[in-house]
Order: structure tokens, then sequence, then C-alpha cells
């Protein structure tokens, strides 16, 4: 089977050599760059361990343009939340009874998605595991995890999905409901990805120092809040839970967004903390990410204006 | 008559360098380091568009006060968290002396009176920026106000204004400098934070909308603490006074930013520190709460 990849970055590197390994052919759909032309040229490089063993997976296709690369069933979105529109020209790769499938980090992009795709073609879902970039076409291998996925659209099917991508060996679990999942993936990017950005520090660091765990345990309880605005119900336990076990299980990771920072790429500020806030009630609400917001989002303005 | 320094970072070095140009004999109280090696040798100033440079000579550097003359105006300029380790000095302050702080954050003059007694303490704020380049090295980067008044209501010390105008200061003698400290420590607040995180100098600050709204934010927050502490703060004049200095001062890398950059210690304890130290509960004052957080975290994990 085919599956395209719609951004194949650090994560979708990893998850698309995952695949290729379980027998599942991979193209992918990238923007231009040096990136693009090492994909196009070698295929996915994915580094082991620090000694630096590679291994290489071939693609099918590499294209910028949707028109060069095949209908498939199964279309995996992992481009950075800012570029989700992008991918709306792409909407005729899908087959009519395929899924497309967001596991990117923030909200608002299943919506975006649903808006070209049609809502009933679209999936969503949460991964950790972990990857970083370590030149163009090459990735670091940062830790196994799990992907719970689930339709956007109630009571849709998406078992095939998960049957596919376990088949291919990756650790899946399909829910009815993708929405608290999503949730608490913001709870995770809003504390540690902001925070770790702010530092520099690894995720593991985090747990050593009190007055900033008790600031992310109040931007989990906001962030709790603005669930709860649009129907989803969390608990703060359960919140606050995944971010400790987050910090424990990726320890000595550098976070995406500390990732982007360090390289001067764009955050993913917006669609994380910034949907926490466009929930909030008056602008005195959710004062501690907000305060997390406003330092990465000056900081993300003053590398690219617009 | 002779001015001691003590603790001769970038701002102590302004400081020195004028009292020079105006022909006051300077000595300077300054921890072993490298800084202290390189000022035995020479101060070096910097203008501030880095056009010309100026050197000057102390009477003498040291940590040892038996190698420091008599002196009748000590300035104290070391890091808020070390404002105690200044007691050796004690045994050069002439009777009739006085300890001046110019030290950001609260407690600097409490800490102080402890030592000298509070009779010959004067406290004070200035706004003046001054960038360190390399060490016995340092930019000079715009501003010059001041404000400075005895610790002890009541006892008169203009003396030390008028020496510090003769040096070309714009230094008001102020009865009473606790609202001038309050307010200074709402701008450290606001300006030191902001700049530590987001590695920006003060024009970066300005430019940024997001920046300047959290800036505010926790700029009410010090006023809140200021009420606390007795002194009242006009919002719309912190706000004012703000962004006349921060325009004066557009060039300069606020304190923390360079403490952080450099890896050294920065003032959290004493400026976001010393703001939370007001706060009611652990919910209140959550804009300087997340700064103080973030910038603690970072120290901590340096091992400060």
């Amino acid at each position: 089977m085919l599956v395209t990849m719609a951004g194949c970055g650090a994560l979708g590197s990893l998850l698309a050599s995952r695949m290729i390994d379980g027998g599942l052919k991979v193209q992918v759909l990238q923007r231009k760059g040096p990136h693009f032309e090492a994909l196009k040229e070698k295929g996915i490089t994915i580094e082991l361990d620090r000694k630096g063993t590679r291994w290489t997976f071939p693609l099918e296709a590499v294209s910028h343009d949707p028109s060069r690369l095949e209908k498939t069933r199964l279309m995996v979105v992992l481009v950075k939340s800012y570029d989700t529109h992008n991918i709306l020209p792409a909407r005729d790769l899908l087959a009519e009874d395929g899924v497309v499938l967001t596991l990117q980090n923030g909200l608002g992009n299943a919506e975006k998605l649903a808006d070209g795709f049609g809502e009933y073609r679209v999936a969503a879902g949460i991964t950790n595991y972990a990857a970083f970039r370590i030149g163009p076409g090459v990735v670091g291998w940062g830790g196994d995890g799990h992907i719970y996925l689930g339709p956007w659209q109630g009571g849709r099917k998406v078992e095939w999905v998960c049957s596919v991508l376990e088949k291919a060996g990756l650790s899946v679990s399909c829910v009815e409901d993708p929405r608290p999942f999503l949730w608490k993936k913001v709870a995770v990017n809003a504390t540690i990805n902001t925070v770790t950005a702010l530092t520099g520090m690894e995720n593991g660091k985090l747990l050593h120092h009190v007055p900033v765990l008790e600031m992310m345990k109040s931007v989990c309880e906001e962030t709790r809040k603005a669930a709860e605005r649009v129907g989803v119900s969390l608990a703060l336990d359960d919140l606050w839970d995944m971010v400790k076990d987050t910090m424990q299980l990726t320890a000595g990771n550098r976070s995406s967004m500390l990732q982007d920072i360090e390289k001067g790429r764009m955050t993913e500020i917006e669609s994380i903390a910034g949907e926490i806030l466009r929930l909030a009630e008056d602008d005195r609400e959710f004062p501690y990410t907000r305060t997390l917001y406003s330092l990465i989002r000056a900081l993300d303005l003053s590398r690219s204006p617009q | 008559m002779i001015v001691t320094i003590a603790g001769c970072g970038a701002l102590g070095s302004i400081f020195a360098s004028k009292l020079m140009d105006a022909g006051i004999t300077v000595q300077a109280f300054q921890r072993k380091g490298a800084t202290q090696e390189a000022l035995k040798e020479g101060l070096t100033i910097e203008s501030e568009d880095g056009s010309s440079t100026r050197n000057y000579q102390f009477l003498a550097v040291s940590h040892d006060p038996s190698c420091l003359k008599p002196s009748e105006l000590i300035i104290v300029l070391v890091k808020s968290f070390a404002t105690a380790k200044v007691y050796p000095v004690k045994e050069i302050l002439e009777g009739n002396g006085v300890v001046l702080t110019l030290q950001n954050g609260i407690g600097n003059a409490e800490t102080l009176s402890s030592i000298f007694g509070e009779e010959r303490v004067c406290a004070g704020v200035v706004h003046y920026g001054a960038i360190r380049r390399s060490p016995g090295v340092v930019r000079e980067a715009g501003g010059a106000f001041m404000a400075i008044g005895p610790w002890k209501s009541g006892i008169s010390m203009r003396w030390v204004s008028d020496i510090l105008q003769r040096a070309g200061f714009n230094a008001e003698y102020v009865e009473d400098p606790r609202p001038f400290i309050w307010k200074k420590l709402a701008v450290n607040s606001m300006v030191n934070t902001t700049a530590a995180l987001t590695g920006f100098n003060n024009a970066g600050l300005m430019n940024s909308p997001f920046i300047m709204d959290l800036m505010k934010r926790i700029g009410s927050e010090a006023i809140v603490a200021a009420e606390r502490a007795g002194v009242e703060i006009d919002p719309d004049d912190l706000w004012e006074g703000f962004i006349r200095n921060i325009t004066r001062t557009a060039s300069n890398i606020p304190s923390m930013l360079q403490d952080n950059r450099a890896g050294r210690k920065m003032e959290v304890d004493t400026i976001p520190g010393g703001v939370l130290r007001y706060a009611r509960d652990g919910s209140e004052f959550p804009y300087t709460r997340a700064m103080y957080a973030i910038l603690k975290a970072i120290d901590s994990e340096r091992g400060y």
C-alpha cells in the first residue's frame, strides 16, 4: 500500500521510515529546499544512535507538486501547523474513501483540513515519537512512542488506518474522539515546549526546578479551562500527569520549539498557546499562558516579521 | 577626597570614569577575578557609538580594605544578591562618610543599614546604560538621570548629590528615596526579565507590541507590591517615565540579559523576587511569577 507523507520533516521522516521498514510504500509531498533535494536524491536517512549508525529508506516519489504524485487512500500530515493550509491543494491526491490524518502539534489543524478535504475524510491524533533534524535528509531517532488517533467526524470508521500503521510496526491506538487527546498534547506543548524554548534546557531538566513546575501546572489549569469551553472536559491531574510523564520519558530530548528557536525558524506558538488564549473570556484571563505566548511570539516576529 | 566604588562592574566603571573626569580620586573595592586584574592595569571606557575610548587609572583596586585608603564616600554597585559582601569596607569609611547604594532591586539599603548604621546610608536610583565589553572595558549606553536621598529621614546628604553633579550626572537630591527605588524596581522587573528571556536590547523591547503589553502587566503588579510597602506609584507616571528612559537608552543591553548571556548569576531574587515578596498568596502577581519561575530555573540549572 502507498501512503502519502505531507510534510516530511524530523517526525515525518521517522514515521515514514518505520512505515517503509514495515512494508508500506511512501511518497512525500514536501516544500522545496535543501531537505527536499536530499530526500529526492537519497531517500530518508535515520541516525539511530550517538555513534552515527545510519539507515537509509527509499521513497517512491518526492515532490512539491501534488499533481506529480499518485492518488492514495492514506495521507499523513506533519507540516508545521502554520503551514497546514498549504496542504489543501493536495485534496485530489486523496482517494474518495481515503483518510487524511493530522498528527501535527497544536489545535486548528483538523478544522483546516476538514475545510479542504471534507470533514468525513479527516482523522486526527497525537504522537510522542521523537525525532530531531541533523542535516538535510538526515534525522535523528529521539525515541519511540505511541499514536492515538480517531475520526474527526463522530461515528466515522478509521480502524483500518490503525491496522495499516500497526501492521507496519507502529504503536497505535484507535479512539472514538481524538479531541481530548489533542488537548492533552496541547497541555504538554504549552508547558514543556515553551519553557524549554525560553531556557534552552532539555525536557527532563525542568523537573528539578520547583517554581517552574508550579507555573507549568498553572498553565495546565488554564488549558483545562479553555478545553472545557469547547466541550472537552479533562481533569487537571490527568493533564499534569501527562506533562510530568512526558518530561520523564523524553528527559534528554530538546523540544521541537527549542529546536525551532535555536535554528531561527518560526515556532508553532500560535496553534498552541495562541489557541488557548483565543478561548479566554477577557485579556486578564490565562496570565501564565499569556506570558509564555507573548515572549515566544515576540521572538518569532523579531526573526520573520509578518 | 577619595571616592570608593564597591563593585566595579559595567555601571560602577562608568561612575569611576565620570568622577575621575571631574578630578576626583577614585579607588575600587573589587572581588578577585578577571575584572580586578584588568582594572589594576586600567579602565577603558568606550563612547556610545564606539568611535572613541578613554583610559583611566584607579588609586587602588583591591578586595582587601587594608590596601585601600580611608574614604568619605563609598558607592555600592555590587549585584544585589551580594550586598552583604561589602562589609569589609566598613573599616575604610570615614567617621562622617556615607555609603550610597544605587543597586537594582529592593532590600539593599536595609542590608547596608545593618552594617554601617542607618544614618550613614544614602540610597537612590540611576538610569544609565552600561555594557560590559570585556574585563576592564565598558561601553556607555546613554541616559543620566539619578535621584538620591538619605535612607533615614532628616539627615542631610546634599553634599553627595553635589559631588555627583560635579561629575556630570543629572543627580536630583530627594528627601525620601523610597518612591524612586520602587519605581526603578518596577521598571527593572519589566525590562530586565523580558530582555533576559528574549535577548532583546531596549530598542527591541520597545519595538515589540507583545513585550510592551507584557511589561505593562508586570509593571501593574509591581505597583500593587509598592503600595503594600507604603509607596504610591501612579501607573501613568510610571509608564511615561519608563518610555522616556528606555527611549534615551535604546542601545542599552539590560544587565540581566548581559548576565544571562555570560552565564553569570542574575538578580532574580531581588528584582522579580522583590515584587513577589509582597504577594499575598501563590496565585498573585502571575506575570511576575512566570518570569521569576523561568529565570530561576535558568539560574538554578547553572548551580546558583
